[in-house]
């Protein structure tokens, strides 16, 4: 367990942004996941755009250590406004640098990374 | 509850030490007290602290009904884990190199066998069935000509549940092999009597039971006399078979505990098993709650659940304001699931997702009621972030512990 989670990975992890999906079959919504079961950890992103193109709300689901949950907060937060074309580039782990993570739970952000940038695949 | 620390349900990792103990130990440190060498032959002082130790040996021995000239000092359950299996290992080495030992031993069994593994012994590993038991009919189908020393837990530190030591020793017995259990998990919560158990050395460790951390013990038995070869030389204390001066508070103190748990034991148990009943009872409520061990063979204290749907990790982060641990030992990545709890055949899912809530002397019911309000509250929040909570593999597993 992370007994020395900072306070904005604690932040995150007890008031998570953008928790939940949005409603089966919303019009503009696309989905990217990464990890699995086997892997200890797995995570969702949708990203839901608006008219213009840009991404308009963000959901997560999460299922693995306080770090994966934080770093996929932090990141529905973080895309609002933004275009797809630009999180196909996204670094998670720069963004996620804040959250002061242990070299052993490294693999979080990279796993929300690959979530991130396959919700934001061209079609 | 104090307001300011975590709620403590982690007993069976350690224990407070029992105030009464504390005072004993204190007697013992002093100018004015029994600070002597009990090994110190020629004055009052080192006679005064011999004659602690020898009441604590007796008191030790009390509470599993052992003669005290069987219980040899250690630093704790480890040491006598490595002292009754690599004794055991170097002295018979030449009648056989063979060992029987289960998966889900705690590490002080399993390090230490496989230590002698590369040194050339054959261990064999036994999986234990569903309920997490290591049944006598494994053990007897695993013994060889070569078998010198069975090892066999009592009381499994992660689940709880109690091996049939007795039935498990008849089948060493019948063979001609030594049979080692580690009880640092079992004594002063279940009866043992070693007048009547074929066992031939039982760990034991002090702060369990509400005694010092550092301080343990081994049974080695006298009729049939079970044959150790030292680890540690110098001196030759403890009838040769573990050297170095004896700390007397240490063994002062394992004594009071041991003392006491032998006088309070019947009522503290019962209670301790009503509390873990009123705990499993209010989460009962909770879809998706697994109890990973046997259900009825399992020492009080111990209540050891997989949530569905959640890890681990991020439960006991949610839970911070309990004092709790983890099947999981979070040391490789993402979090290396529990070894017992895989050896149980549970899928890594689970096995992230589990807790160990152990309950103890001063737990109240009060606690654990504020425990389970908590355990709820941070199991459905954290099940509604789930990617796997309501997937159709962990809909079909969902049924409520027992």
């Amino acid at each position: 367990m992370m007994l020395d989670a900072n306070a904005l990975l604690l932040d995150h992890f007890d008031r998570p942004r953008g928790g939940g999906a949005f409603p089966a079959g919303a019009p503009g919504v696309r989905r990217g996941e990464a990890g699995s079961e086997r892997h200890g950890a797995m995570v969702r992103i949708e990203l839901k755009t608006g008219a213009d193109g840009r991404i308009e709300d963000s959901r997560f689901s999460a299922w693995g250590c306080a770090g994966t949950l934080a770093c996929a907060s932090l990141v529905t937060e973080w895309v609002r406004g933004r275009t797809l074309e630009s999180l196909r580039t996204a670094e998670v782990r720069k963004l996620a640098e804040p959250l002061a993570l242990p070299p052993e739970r490294l693999y979080a952000p990279l796993m929300v990374e690959d979530a991130l940038r396959q919700a934001a695949r061209e079609d | 509850m104090d307001a300011q620390r975590p709620l403590y349900l982690d007993y069976m990792a350690t224990t407070p030490v029992d105030p009464r103990v504390a005072a004993r130990m204190s007697e013992c440190l002093t100018r004015d007290g029994a600070f002597g060498n009990p090994a110190s032959a020629t004055h009052t002082y080192g006679a005064d602290a011999s004659a602690l130790v020898e009441t604590a040996r007796a008191q030790v021995a009390a509470l599993v009904n052992a003669d005290p000239r069987e219980i040899v000092w250690t630093s704790g359950a480890t040491e006598a884990d490595n002292l009754a299996i690599k004794g055991a290992a170097w002295f018979h080495e030449n009648r056989g190199r063979h060992i029987v030992t289960s998966r889900t031993e705690h590490k002080a069994v399993i390090d230490t066998c496989r230590w002698l593994e590369r040194r050339g012994w054959t261990v064999t590993w036994l999986e234990p069935g569903a309920d997490g038991r290591v049944e006598a009919e494994q053990v007897r189908d695993a013994l060889t000509a070569e078998t010198i020393v069975v090892a066999i837990m009592h009381v499994n530190n992660e689940i709880g549940v109690i091996n049939d030591i007795a039935a498990i020793g008849e089948v060493c017995r019948a063979h001609g092999c030594q049979f080692h259990v580690d009880a640092a998990q079992s004594a002063g919560k279940l009866p043992l009597d070693l007048q009547r158990l074929p066992v031939d050395t039982m760990a034991f460790s002090a702060h369990k039971t509400y005694g010092p951390k550092g301080a343990g013990a081994l049974f080695v038995r006298r009729e049939p006399r079970a044959r150790l070869e030292a680890l540690i030389h110098g001196g030759g204390h403890e009838r040769g078979l573990r050297s170095g001066t004896l700390a007397t508070h240490q063994a002062v103190g394992m004594g009071e505990a041991f003392r006491i748990a032998a006088a309070e034991m019947p009522e503290e148990q019962r209670r301790i098993l009503a509390l873990r009943e009123r705990f499993a009872t209010a989460l009962s409520k909770l879809p998706g709650v697994h109890l990973n061990g046997h259900p009825t063979e399992r020492v009080a204290g111990n209540l050891n659940l997989s949530f569905a749907g959640v890890h681990g990790d991020a439960l006991l982060l949610a839970l911070r304001d309990l004092a709790l641990s983890t099947g999981s030992a979070c040391n490789s990545a993402a979090g290396a699931p529990s070894y017992v709890l895989r050896a149980l055949g549970r899928s890594d899912a689970l096995a992230n997702a589990s807790i160990r809530f152990s309950f103890g002397r001063w737990t109240t019911e009060a606690e654990v009621d504020h425990a389970a309000t908590r355990v709820a509250e941070a199991v459905d929040r954290l099940r509604a972030l789930s990617p796997l909570w309501g997937d159709t593999a962990i809909d079909t597993a969902r049924k409520v512990a027992s």
